[in-house]
């Protein structure tokens, strides 16, 4: 059975989100390295404590191939790049594979019951059973875990601020068509969806004006 | 211009402040406190013009400014407000048909020239 931390790593990986500090704590977690201290272990390596800590994680290509065979992983898994498929731990082959295959499916129009603008709202719009029915071949419980992490990573994804560079003309464009929309649907509601999306994108486009 | 001018407002005392300008120069008020009581005027009355409120309780100005509109006698609509994002609000008025859109507070000039049509700049924010 796969582990959970080996599914939150190959979902983080899948997206593109992990860090080389991520894929360190993962193999020194599976691995339990002797001694069994990350202080006593970066003696071992010859570098400075902190040097393994989140924020400051960093290692030379030299130390990475040692630190790599100690906890018994490819050097590449430990990379501050890109993991190549052939680096990965055998662990994290299905759930990496189970992740790719479905956010490759979220990409792909009309697989959420509902129209979608965004892989990550069709992501966490697409049904088990529609899951299922188009990864076949992948274990149906381990599908299932994935897409529940993948659908969560994706919700705050969708909570998160972005930017989109368009001519103001369209965008201004856009805040008409809102705001004919929620006439049209609503008059008399001010707190109409539409228009307070319109107001909150009238507002920053006239933030960003006046600066 | 005279004659009826629904005031739509749910500040009892900027609504009676209103009708008495209004008095002075010539026209006839309707007072209406929310949408409902407006649409009710406008159906029973050959209102001339309408000044409405943009926040109301219940339904928003905005169904009023919709109505008066449509109304066979109703010649201007002036939508007032002192909402945040009042610019917003007010060119929001104007798509849905308001003649004009006036900031609160509104000065009696403003909403004299408002009512007119003789504005040279209807939206003042």
């Amino acid at each position: 059975m796969t582990s959970a931390a080996a599914i939150v790593l190959a979902c983080q990986m899948a997206l593109g989100d992990d860090t080389s500090h991520d894929r360190f704590r993962f193999a020194w977690d599976a691995a339990q390295p002797e001694p069994g201290t990350l202080s006593g272990f970066a003696k071992r390596l010859g570098v400075h404590p902190s040097s393994l800590t989140r924020t400051n994680f960093k290692l030379s290509p030299a130390r990475r191939r040692i630190a790599a065979e100690l906890l018994g992983v490819s050097a590449g898994f430990l990379a501050a790049g890109a993991v190549a498929q052939k680096d990965l731990p055998s662990v994290l082959h299905a759930p990496h594979q189970v992740a790719a295959a479905i956010l490759a499916l979220a990409k792909r129009p009309g697989q959420s019951q509902s129209v979608t603008w965004t892989p990550e709202a069709t992501l966490i719009g697409l049904k088990p059973a529609t899951l299922h029915a188009k990864l076949p071949t992948l274990d149906r419980t381990l599908v299932t875990a994935v897409h529940h992490l993948l659908a969560d990573y994706a919700s705050q994804r969708l909570k998160r601020d972005t930017s989109v560079t368009l001519p103001l003309a369209d965008w201004a464009a856009i805040v008409d068509l809102l705001v004919a929309d929620s006439l049209a649907q609503a008059p008399g509601n001010l707190l109409h969806r539409g228009l307070q999306l319109a107001r909150r994108l009238h507002r920053g486009l006239s933030e960003g004006n006046s600066r | 211009m005279s004659g009826i001018v629904l005031v739509v407002e749910d500040d009892p005392l900027l609504a009676r402040a209103t009708a008495m300008m209004l008095t002075r120069h010539g026209w006839l008020p309707r007072l209406a406190t929310d949408a409902a009581e407006a649409l009710r005027v406008l159906h029973t009355s050959p209102v001339k013009a309408v000044v409405c409120d943009l926040q109301l309780p219940g339904d928003s100005g905005l169904a009023v400014i919709r109505s008066a509109i449509a109304h066979p006698t109703c010649l201007r609509v002036v939508a007032v407000s002192g909402m945040v994002d009042n610019h917003f609000f007010l060119t929001v008025a104007q798509r849905a048909g308001a003649h004009a859109a006036l900031s609160k507070p509104v000065s009696e000039v403003e909403l004299l020239a408002a009512l007119s049509g003789l504005s040279s700049s209807d939206e003042t924010t």
